[in-house]
């Protein structure tokens, strides 16, 4: 698993702003490892680098993300990296090391009632895990989705959002919106504020940029859930990916190994540390 | 029917409070139903009311010259619509308009405002309700202000830019 494997660009969608989605297939014809929702990969960019990028694909059994013989992963060009991952094209080749990490904890949501929370981006590691649950709806409780954005043009995956929103509840918010938006115009904690939950049954699973994750948090104690059962998923800088080099180390914990979803309850003292 | 006096105990920003307080603001207010699209307040109009959700969605909006109305938040129930009652020069600041039919409490502000100025532990009571719901608010701008979803592109992707 430490050395990339060749894989090549077999689907090329643009999403939002400098953000793309591509499925990767491997050249060597190997099945793939059994990947689940919130785990991740390190793309490697020849002459750019290597950065850890969340399996943002469909599912073929109830806990997998593999798309048969594919990975799919949303990316935004952010920098070196990300920028020329972003820039390739169909037939396009790149080394793939992975799936690495702890996802989301599939079996403790069985039987529970689920509030996801995804912030811009934070939609795509939850994808895989909105598609198993939607999959396998009738093992889970009530299912309830709360995404954020900027503006309504820069919410991902805009017909998943409607497919999704006829099998489970979809509230949509944004920071900014013209006048023909019919969804909620402010911020994720308000609509949170106001959802009717059951603290005593529901997990939730939180992915975003970390300042709204911490006010998500808080909104979510506020309506009573304990903190073992928020579950977030947390980013910083990586190299080995398997825990060795400590590049991501947070705390007592590594992202790449502990992580990258983690129970709050586990890291709530690290979490409000600015320094860490 | 709930009466007037039921809603008010019930809403967030009364619940708790005492009865007779309960009472008396009940006492300024009256049930009012909105059909979609009317608007609850005007800007600059005088700010004599404001209005307790009761159920339904409603908008907080600005509008520029030849320009659709830009909403700023969404209110749903238990939100309260109208600080304009509150402050000199008593005049709202924006548009309110229900998204789909409202069921509210409109409250009268003058009304409330001269008993709060009778009877001081009533005033300090609202005020510290209604400062927590503001503080809520500004919270929340400070948060649409801060724009957390947009990481900056690289410097080589400009918005709307294809990465082919
Ligand atoms: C477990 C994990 C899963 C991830 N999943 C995804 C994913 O599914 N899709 C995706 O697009 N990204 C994801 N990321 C983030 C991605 O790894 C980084 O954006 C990438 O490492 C940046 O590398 P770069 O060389 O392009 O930019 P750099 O040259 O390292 O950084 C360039 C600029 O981008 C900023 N930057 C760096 N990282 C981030 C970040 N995470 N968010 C915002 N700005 C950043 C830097 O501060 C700098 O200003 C994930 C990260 C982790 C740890
Ligand atoms: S990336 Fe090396 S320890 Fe986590």
């Amino acid at each position: 698993m430490n050395t990339p494997r060749l894989f090549t660009v077999t689907d090329r969608r643009d999403e939002i702003t400098a953000t793309v989605t591509l499925e990767l297939q491997p050249l060597d014809d190997q099945p793939l490892p059994v990947a689940r929702p919130g785990q991740f990969n390190m793309l490697y960019s020849f002459g750019a680098g290597e950065v850890p990028i969340s399996l943002s694909g469909s599912i073929n059994a109830s806990d997998s993300v593999r798309s048969a013989d594919r990975y799919t992963h949303t990316l935004r060009a952010v920098g070196k990296t990300t920028e020329a991952l972003a820039r390739l094209q169909v037939g396009d080749q790149l080394g793939v090391r992975g799936p690495f990490g702890r996802g989301w904890p599939m079996d403790q949501l069985a039987g529970k009632k689920v509030v996801v929370i995804a912030g811009g981006l934070g939609l795509a590691p939850l994808k895989p895990l909105l598609e198993a649950l939607l999959a396998d709806i009738t093992h889970y409780g009530h299912v309830q989705l709360f995404y954020g954005g900027k503006r309504p043009e820069e919410l991902l995956y805009p017909e998943s959002l409607i497919h999704w929103s006829e099998k489970i509840e979809v509230q949509l918010s944004v920071d900014q919106a013209g006048p023909d938006w019919r969804g909620h115009v402010g911020v994720i904690t308000q609509l949170l504020a106001s959802a009717e939950m059951d603290p005593d049954n529901t997990l939730a699973v939180i992915c975003g940029p970390e300042i709204m994750m911490r006010f998500t948090i808080q909104a979510l104690q506020k309506q009573g859930l304990p903190d073992t059962a928020l579950y977030l998923s947390m980013e910083r800088n990586m190299h080995c990916a398997v825990g060795h080099c400590g590049h991501c180390q947070w705390g007592p914990h590594f992202i790449c190994k502990d992580g990258p979803v983690f129970c709050y309850a586990d890291i709530a003292p690290w979490f409000f540390q600015r320094e860490l | 029917m709930k009466t007037v006096a039921q809603f008010v105990s019930e809403h967030s920003l009364f619940k708790g409070m005492k009865p007779d307080q309960v009472d008396f603001i009940a006492s300024c207010g009256q049930l009012r139903r909105f059909a979609e699209g009317d608007y609850l307040t005007r800007e600059n109009d005088p700010a004599d009311f404001f209005y307790l959700l009761l159920e339904g969605h409603a908008v907080i909006e600005t509008h520029q010259h030849n320009q659709p109305p830009v909403p700023l938040l969404s209110l749903t129930d238990n939100d309260i619509i109208g600080w304009s009652w509150l402050i000199p020069p008593y005049r709202y600041q924006f548009d309110a308009r229900a998204l789909s039919r409202l069921r509210t409490v409109r409250l009268d502000g003058r009304c409330i405002r001269a008993k709060c100025d009778t009877d001081p532990a009533l005033g300090f009571e609202l005020l510290k309700r209604l400062a927590a719901v503001l503080v809520q608010r500004i919270h929340g701008a400070r948060f649409q202000l801060l724009d957390v979803y947009s990481a900056d592109p690289a410097p080589l992707c400009r918005p709307g830019e294809s990465l082919r």
